[in-house]
């Protein structure tokens, strides 16, 4: 509607003043209507305020790997507020560790994806039926057709198993992905007029294409990359709950799910914690990245 | 006079599955220095096309584009970065014709670091605010984002970008159909006073006719692919020859009432370009068609100096 | 007076609700019109000319566009007033509207001939599939389509044609008044020339009465017989063609607006636009919403909203500059 479009040029003609809401600005008030996507980010920000704090007031040697069989299996109380392991380490205190992995992994994984994905899409969209597009996309297409996990695995165990191959191997199997998604917005991108400006001033490919069209395709790039952070976390736990992820006794929430597993029946509280743990964050992200969609849609404004 | 830019049976195809696109067929048209040459014709008769193969923005299949005497087509890398900087166009939209992620001084400084006119900072700041004031845009929307301000304060800012590198020749695409009256009356007076100061050519694609007449020397009426007839403006629309210029000029609607009583307006709709049938284009609408019409390629005639038509009733 | 009114709006006031402010799209808007009559709804984007129309029809945004005041009269009835359910029996059967963009007013996956159905089969005018089938055609060969079309779908009509197309849909059910937003914008000079010839020659045939909305001054001399400019959601001047195109007297921004057209037939070396911009409809200035970009304004102008001065027979100029007489 031509009367609501207009509404978005906000100058004030009697002062001359750009009223500025510049387009972060505008994203945040958008961003800031959907409480779920508030209340994600208020725990994700909590969760990494934790992973921060942990190290400082919990040491690793006394607090975290420290076994002390005699408190084995000791239900929650407040002196272990989700109770002991069976190798009598507090649960709570491990968890609040585990959040450092986790996190860090799951985001170390995302930044692989989506910096390989950003160079792959952007090449291959920008270069439509090209022979590198080809190349690239057929290259996609076979990663796409092996399932992600398998697919870790498999590199996992071809280059050992540590927390940089892990987070390289869950970054390779979700590029592909990521890679179709920046293609097909670069695609949408490099037919608008502002890339043949670019082009009629004699504008390199390269500078065309990370100065002119990703700036413009990062919206999807964001919502895609929460969304990732929260299935890359899946992924590490998945990895670790069958042993080929973060090894023990450091502690990391899928392992920590994986060796309560034998005791689960005697002991369920074992599981509730990493659990929990995991579906918080999961949940915070995806709320994230709902929110985020919604909001760096400008359609979505009114 | 000397001409600034001229083509040669210029052609530009189009592969598509159902057939070769003729999108610009055996062009030759010039332009001097300092005039403007108005391109006219309905959507889909390729003038945005020709205007994108005169400056190389896409490459001819056939055909010569002379620029101040030198071939633009054999240009190699270097070459072209140096005609880049002579030749420049404004786009017909000016919504996604200026990046939405950057801010005006960045958009108007972007040609100017690309082709590294000037290097320094300070000189470019200077420059873009010089550029501002010339294209009549407030000093306040230098830190503006493109969301932020209208339509026609957006294509002042397209102005701006294509004057940065000084060019000689401008290539301006509808520039001024998506606009208001009034606003689209500002943006004539600019490009028409920027003309006399900088001796600028233009190249001026629309589909307005009466926009076409007030800007340019020369017109040139654009029939699928085509040009079908070509001649000083006055002449045009005081003497048009073509039956399609005739019906072009008939069907514009003119504000004033009673300005004429009973117009012929030509039946049918524009067929497509994909692998055209010989003969004259228009002649499945022409109200004159005769069989000759499909015969063979139409040769273009020159009544009457510089007012060129290509169409049988000539010949 | 002696014709009836058939449309007769008064004192309307229509606003959007948006994320942050009120836009007031149509302030103190009065208009009429008379059985038969075409009207030019003549103004810039973001004068309110569609709000203007989609209030007529009540088809506002929901939640968003709401009708703050006023009476909009249609055969004796306030619209506003009326139950959705009556409303819906108005639209498309008494009140049609064409809208721009042919593209996307006709649904891609349905034949033209179930889309012109459509409407007679809602409103119960035709019983049986056999006497729709047959209005079909006849709609089809009205707007001078050939009615073995009926079985294609809109992909398969260029722009013009699907023009045609929706112009048979809205006249289907022969209403008695045609909105038309801005019809034939996204078509070519020599294809608008045909579908305004035809718009004129189903008008005069059907007796159907038209508030055509366009930015082309030009198809309003061409097709209307009153003319009514609209700047900042209210009419600033009205009256027949004649006095509009031919009166001596005018309101500042139509002598701007008429300034800005470059002329086929007067050659001048530059135009001379209205300088500035619309207002924000937002933030509309107090007063005449003119005055800033007006030459002629006075301190008058910038306090008091100017009244309607009648300049003999329906001319309207609301505008401070002519009280005084």
């Amino acid at each position: 509607m031509a009367e609501i479009s207009l509404n978005k040029n906000k100058i004030d003609e009697s002062t001359g003043e750009v009223k500025r809401r510049g387009q972060i600005a505008s994203i945040w008030f958008r961003f800031r209507k959907n409480k779920l996507a508030l209340a994600g980010l208020i725990i994700f920000i909590a969760l990494i305020v934790i992973a921060f704090i942990s190290p400082l007031i919990l040491s690793y040697e006394e607090d975290i790997i420290t076994q002390e069989i005699s408190n084995r299996f000791q239900g929650p109380s407040l002196e272990h507020l989700f109770g002991t392991d069976q190798f009598g380490r507090d649960i709570f205190k491990r968890i609040l560790w585990g959040s450092r992995t986790s996190m860090f992994v799951g985001i170390g994984v995302v930044a692989i994806s989506l910096g390989g994905g950003a160079i792959i899409g952007s090449i291959s969209g920008y270069y439509e039926g090209s022979i590198a597009d080809n190349v690239l996309m057929r290259l996609c297409d076979m990663f796409l057709a092996i399932p992600g996990t398998l697919l870790a695995i498999a590199l996992v165990s071809a280059f050992g198993n540590s927390i940089p191959n892990l987070m390289l191997a869950l970054g390779i199997s979700t590029m592909p992905k990521m890679s179709r998604i920046v293609r097909s917005s670069v695609l949408s991108l490099k037919n608008q007029e502002f890339v043949e400006a670019a082009i009629s001033c004699g504008t390199s490919d390269a500078r065309i294409m990370f100065r002119h069209i990703l700036p413009n395709a990062v919206g999807p790039m964001i919502v895609e990359g929460t969304l990732s952070v929260a299935r890359s976390i899946i992924s590490i736990a998945s990895m670790s709950f069958i042993g080929l992820g973060i090894q023990p006794p450091n502690p990391e929430w899928g392992a920590m799910l994986s060796e309560a597993k034998t005791q689960m029946i005697n002991y369920p509280y074992l599981v509730y914690a990493p659990g929990f743990a995991i579906v918080l964050t999961v949940m915070s992200l995806t709320l994230i990245g709902d929110g985020l969609r919604d909001a760096l849609d400008p359609k979505m404004k009114n | 006079m000397s001409d600034l830019i001229y083509t040669e049976g210029l052609k530009k195809y189009f592969k598509t599955p159902s057939g070769m696109l003729h999108a610009v067929d055996d062009i030759n048209l010039r332009i001097p220095e300092g005039k403007t040459l108005g391109v006219v014709g309905e959507s889909g008769c390729g003038k945005s096309t020709l205007g994108r193969t005169i400056i190389r923005l896409i490459n001819a299949t056939e055909g010569k584009v002379y620029f101040e005497g030198q071939d633009i087509n054999t240009f190699d890398k270097k070459q072209l970065k140096h005609f880049r900087k002579d030749a420049q166009m404004i786009f017909q939209d000016p919504y996604s014709s200026i990046n939405p992620r950057m801010s005006v001084a960045q958009i108007i400084a972007e040609p100017m670091i690309v082709c590294k006119t000037e290097k320094d900072s300070k000189a470019r700041e200077h420059k873009v605010k010089e550029l501002m004031d010339i294209v009549g845009l407030a000093p306040r929307f230098y830190n503006a984002y493109p969301h932020e301000l209208d339509g026609g304060r957006r294509q002042r800012i397209g102005v701006a970008r294509a004057l940065a590198l000084n060019p000689k020749f401008i290539v301006c695409d509808e520039p001024v159909s998506a606009l208001d009256v009034s606003i689209q009356a500002q943006i004539l007076n600019l490009l028409m006073d920027l003309q006399e100061e900088r001796n600028l050519a233009y190249m001026f694609i629309t589909h307005d006719l009466s926009v076409v007449k007030h800007i340019s020397q020369r017109i040139m009426v654009m029939y699928l692919g085509e040009c079908i007839e070509q001649s000083e403006t006055d002449e045009l629309y005081e003497n048009p020859l073509h039956p399609y210029t005739k019906a072009l000029l008939d069907a514009i609607p003119i504000p004033e009432i009673g300005a004429k009583k009973q117009q012929n307006i030509i039946k049918g709709e524009v067929k497509s370009p994909i692998d055209p049938a010989p003969g004259c284009r228009f002649a499945p609408r022409c109200p004159y068609a005769k069989p000759e019409c499909l015969q063979g390629k139409i040769k273009e005639v020159e009544v009457s100096p510089n007012h060129k038509v290509s169409c049988i009733l000539y010949y | 007076m002696d014709d009836e009114k058939l449309l007769d709006i008064k004192g309307l006031y229509t606003q959007y609700d948006t994320d942050d402010d009120v836009v007031y799209s149509v302030n103190n808007l009065t208009l009429s019109l008379s059985k038969g009559r075409t009207l030019g709804l003549v103004g810039e984007t973001g004068a309110g000319k569609t709000t203007t129309c989609l209030s007529i029809l009540r088809l506002l945004p929901d939640k968003i566009g709401k009708i703050t005041a006023g009476e909009i009269y249609f055969d004796g009835k306030n619209l506003i007033e009326l139950p959705e359910e009556e409303m819906r029996q108005i639209r498309g059967n008494d009140i049609a509207m064409i809208f721009q963009d042919p593209l996307s007013s006709l649904n891609p996956v349905y034949t033209v001939g179930m889309q012109i159905g459509e409407a007679l089969k809602y409103h119960g005018i035709y019983k049986n599939e056999k006497e729709i089938d047959k209005r079909v055609e006849e709609m089809l060969e009205l707007v001078g389509l050939p009615k073995e079309r009926k079985n294609d779908y809109p992909h398969q009509f260029s722009g013009g044609m699907k023009q045609r197309v929706v112009i048979a849909m809205a006249l289907a059910c022969e209403p008695k008044l045609l909105l038309a937003d801005e019809p034939t914008t996204a078509l070519d000079v020599t294809i608008q020339a045909q579908v305004l010839r035809l718009m004129n020659d189903l008008k005069e045939h059907l007796n159907t009465s038209m508030i055509l909305v366009t930015h082309d001054l030009g198809i309003v001399a061409e097709t209307c017989e009153d003319v009514a400019v609209m700047y900042a959601g209210s009419i600033i001047e009205k009256g027949s063609a004649e006095d509009i195109f031919n009166g001596d007297k005018h309101h500042p921004y139509t002598v701007g607006l008429f300034a800005s057209i470059p002329n086929l037939k007067v050659k001048t070396r530059r135009l001379k636009p209205i300088d500035g911009l619309m207002p924000d409809p937002a933030n509309l200035p107090k007063g005449c919403t003119f005055s800033p970009r007006c030459p002629h304004c006075m301190d008058i102008c910038k306090t008091e909203e100017p009244p309607c001065v009648m300049m003999g027979g329906e001319h309207m100029i609301k505008c401070h500059l002519f009280t005084s007489k």
